[in-house]
């Protein structure tokens, strides 16, 4: 006999969504920012983060989780600047969950936390499955990589709000042409905002790091504006 | 090769929903797979052989999948298009001002579940278990 019951979430992910909620909220109501990096394994989220995190030394207070398939070896690089790192080994699991992020958030939630990284497991199809409950996703495309990568991984270009061209110094020394990767990226993600870096030589760290103290400080006023009660902000435009 | 993850949270959906039915076994999932939602449709169906057996009622389920293609609303045509290749640009006119209205779905859509008939033993009968569908919502 059909008998049609209680309607159920569908969403397939929805446990995952609905830990992330959480986690935004979280954020939401702190005033925290939280950036979740992406990319290919090597294309440099390690290093853009300890020269980010080096230049953030006593500007800001942030937290680090920084999730692999194995080893703590990067949470033992990213941890000489002073801010809390947890390591994040995933087993194998080619992604960072919300369950993972919330179980971990402990070692690096300080009272006083203003940014948080997330530095996902090197991969551009996994990752852009799960919400991380984060602000922005910033995916990283190093130029030793071919620059039609935003056509072979759409979503996770779709999904990010950043990108960053990394390892700038090498151009040349590969086919790999910067305004094809842009016009690719941009046409999966209109929205896109580009930022063109080099570890080695520092090139456009700078920009990068002012354009995460300027999130830090838009969420932090956003947050106080609504406790203050300051009506019509949200939802204006 | 997430799609191991996601198998097995289709099975836990399908099994929770069979226990609420009061069902016995689930027949079939219907699951609907966007262009952007990130899932490969062939792993996913070979990781599903893996991820029901580990729940009672999804043993011999049958997951069917539909995969849904990009399509994108464009504001300046006011029409809905197939997207240019490999982006969200309107299929007219070309403009990257454009919404996606289709193409993100990773939705379990419907169940077919059987249940026992334990008044008289009379064995299994087909029902099905309504859903409610989010996302991919077709444009007016």
């Amino acid at each position: 006999m059909t008998q049609p019951t209680e309607p159920v979430r569908s969403r397939v992910l929805s446990r995952n969504d609905e830990l992330a909620a959480a986690l935004r909220s979280r954020w939401q109501r702190r005033g925290v920012f939280c950036l979740n990096l992406v990319s290919s394994p090597g294309a440099g989220k390690t290093t853009l983060l300890e020269r980010t995190l080096e230049r953030l030394s006593g500007r800001v207070k942030a937290g680090v989780l920084v999730g692999d398939l194995a080893t703590e070896r990067d949470a033992e690089r990213l941890s000489r600047f002073g801010f809390p790192v947890r390591q994040i080994v995933t087993g194998g699991v080619c992604h960072l969950d919300a369950a993972m992020v919330t179980a971990h958030l402990e070692a690096v939630d300080r009272p006083d936390l203003e940014l948080l990284f997330l530095e996902n497991v090197g991969n551009l199809v996994c990752p852009a499955s799960y919400d991380l409950g984060q602000d922005v996703s910033a995916v990283l495309l190093s130029t030793t990589e071919g620059d039609d990568k935003p056509l072979k991984y759409p979503t996770i270009f779709r999904r990010s709000g950043v990108m960053v061209v990394t390892k700038m110094d090498l151009l040349g020394a590969s086919d790999f042409d910067v305004d094809r990767a842009v016009g690719h990226a941009r046409g999966i993600q209109p929205g896109l905002r580009v930022f063109f870096t080099s570890c080695r030589t520092g090139a456009g760290i700078d920009e990068w790091t002012h354009w995460i103290l300027q999130q830090v400080e838009a969420k932090r006023a956003a947050t106080e504006e609504v406790a203050a009660g300051v009506p019509g902000r949200a939802g204006a435009d | 090769m997430h799609e191991l993850s996601i198998a097995l949270e289709i099975a836990r959906i399908a099994d929770e929903s069979a226990v609420r039915a009061g069902a016995a076994r689930v027949v079939r999932v219907q699951v609907s797979v966007g262009e952007l939602s990130g899932v490969d449709p062939d792993a996913l169906a070979f990781a599903w052989e893996a991820a029901r057996a580990g729940w009672s009622r999804c043993q011999n389920a049958r997951l069917e999948l539909c995969w849904i293609e990009l399509r994108v609303f464009c504001p300046q045509c006011g029409v809905e298009t197939d997207p240019r290749p490999h982006s969200v640009a309107c299929g007219r006119c070309g403009s990257l001002r454009t919404r996606v209205v289709a193409g993100k779905e990773l939705d379990v859509v419907s169940l077919e579940v059987e249940r026992d008939d334990a008044a008289d033993g009379a064995g299994a009968q087909p029902g099905t278990v309504a859903q409610r569908r989010t996302g991919g919502r077709p444009a007016e």
